[in-house]
């Protein structure tokens, strides 16, 4: 298989066979991230859309000293927040409060989801720095690029995190709370 | 990998996250709509060659300022040759004495008197300061 890297100069040569691989690697490692991000699942795929619109159009400035996924999220992070930001008002009235794509998209399970209950109690960015941490094994100084945060505040907000979901989960009720998400 | 964090990643891996056909196709039209012509060039840095072309020019215009600064300066003679022994003792001016005992007599009084006026100053400002404690506790007390 070849490097992200690898495709990246092939795509920066002009090959769109090499950046459609690359969306091919991450489109649905990207969706399940902005599901966590966004209002709406239609707002997800959007800002999926966006991201890799983007991506292409500033592949050139891509830095290899960085893993490529790390730019990557980088990019999707910036869209979620586009999005966000240029919602309008009567958009934002549209949407259920009650629905969430997180929520929707999460599998029957026999327990409480620990994504669905982080995304209750931590801050975007906390909740996004445990999500590369944790589920994209990115470095802490990968984490701290994605989000444009110095180490040092990734290695502490992790550290909370971390002691603030284990917390939650401690005073969680045995018993699922929501029949539909929790199972 | 502890627990918690293998909790995480599987609790991760249980958000659907399959792309529909629809988003499939819309991925793909966007894929197809990227033009050729619109292909990333990379950004050609600044090559080094300009970096030595600059830093050249700062050397040589600092060279060129250093030599103009020092064009009207004063020049530099050659020694004199060394006289004979005898006659450098005509030429060169017999040692004086300091005289110190004028030193330590008519200087004295002029470099010790602002330091005891300093003095007294900051005595009664130490004294001042002390009543004004002495007061403020009283009435505090």
């Amino acid at each position: 298989m070849q490097a992200d890297e690898d495709l990246v100069a092939a795509a920066c040569a002009g090959s769109k066979a090499a950046f459609a691989e690359l969306v091919a690697r991450y489109q649905e490692r990207l969706l399940r991230f902005l599901l966590t991000r966004s209002a709406t699942r239609a707002d997800a795929e959007d800002a999926l859309q966006d991201t890799f619109i983007n991506a292409w159009r500033y592949l050139a400035s891509y830095d290899p000293r960085w893993r490529f996924s790390t730019w990557l999220y980088r990019i999707a992070i910036r869209a979620a927040l586009n999005l966000r930001a240029t919602d309008t008002k009567e958009a934002v009235d549209m949407i259920d409060p009650n629905s969430d794509p997180l929520r929707d998209c999460i599998r029957e399970s026999s327990r409480a989801n620990l994504w669905l209950t982080a995304k209750g109690i931590l801050s975007d960015d906390a909740y996004t720095a445990m999500w590369l941490r944790y589920v994209e094994d990115m470095s802490i100084n990968d984490v701290a690029a994605a989000l444009d945060r110095t180490p040092s505040w990734a290695k502490v907000t992790l550290k909370r995190s971390r002691d603030r979901l284990a917390g939650a989960l401690a005073d969680q009720p045995d018993e699922p709370q929501r029949g539909g998400v929790y199972g | 990998m502890d627990d918690f964090e293998r909790q995480l990643k599987d609790d991760a891996d249980a958000i659907d996250a399959t792309v529909s056909p629809a988003l499939q196709a819309r991925l793909d039209a966007t894929l197809r709509a990227l033009e050729p012509g619109s292909a990333p060039t990379p950004k050609s840095r600044p090559g080094l060659g300009w970096w030595w072309l600059s830093s050249l020019t700062g050397i040589a215009a600092a060279l060129l300022l250093i030599v103009y600064l020092n064009r009207g300066g004063p020049v530099v003679d050659t020694p004199p040759p060394v006289a004979a022994e005898q006659e450098s003792s005509d030429v060169v001016p017999p040692l004086v004495e300091f005289p110190l005992d004028v030193r330590s007599a008519e200087f004295a009084d002029e470099f010790a008197d602002p330091l005891a006026t300093e003095l007294e100053n900051l005595k009664s400002d130490f004294e001042k300061a002390a009543d004004k404690l002495g007061y403020d506790l009283d009435r505090t007390l």
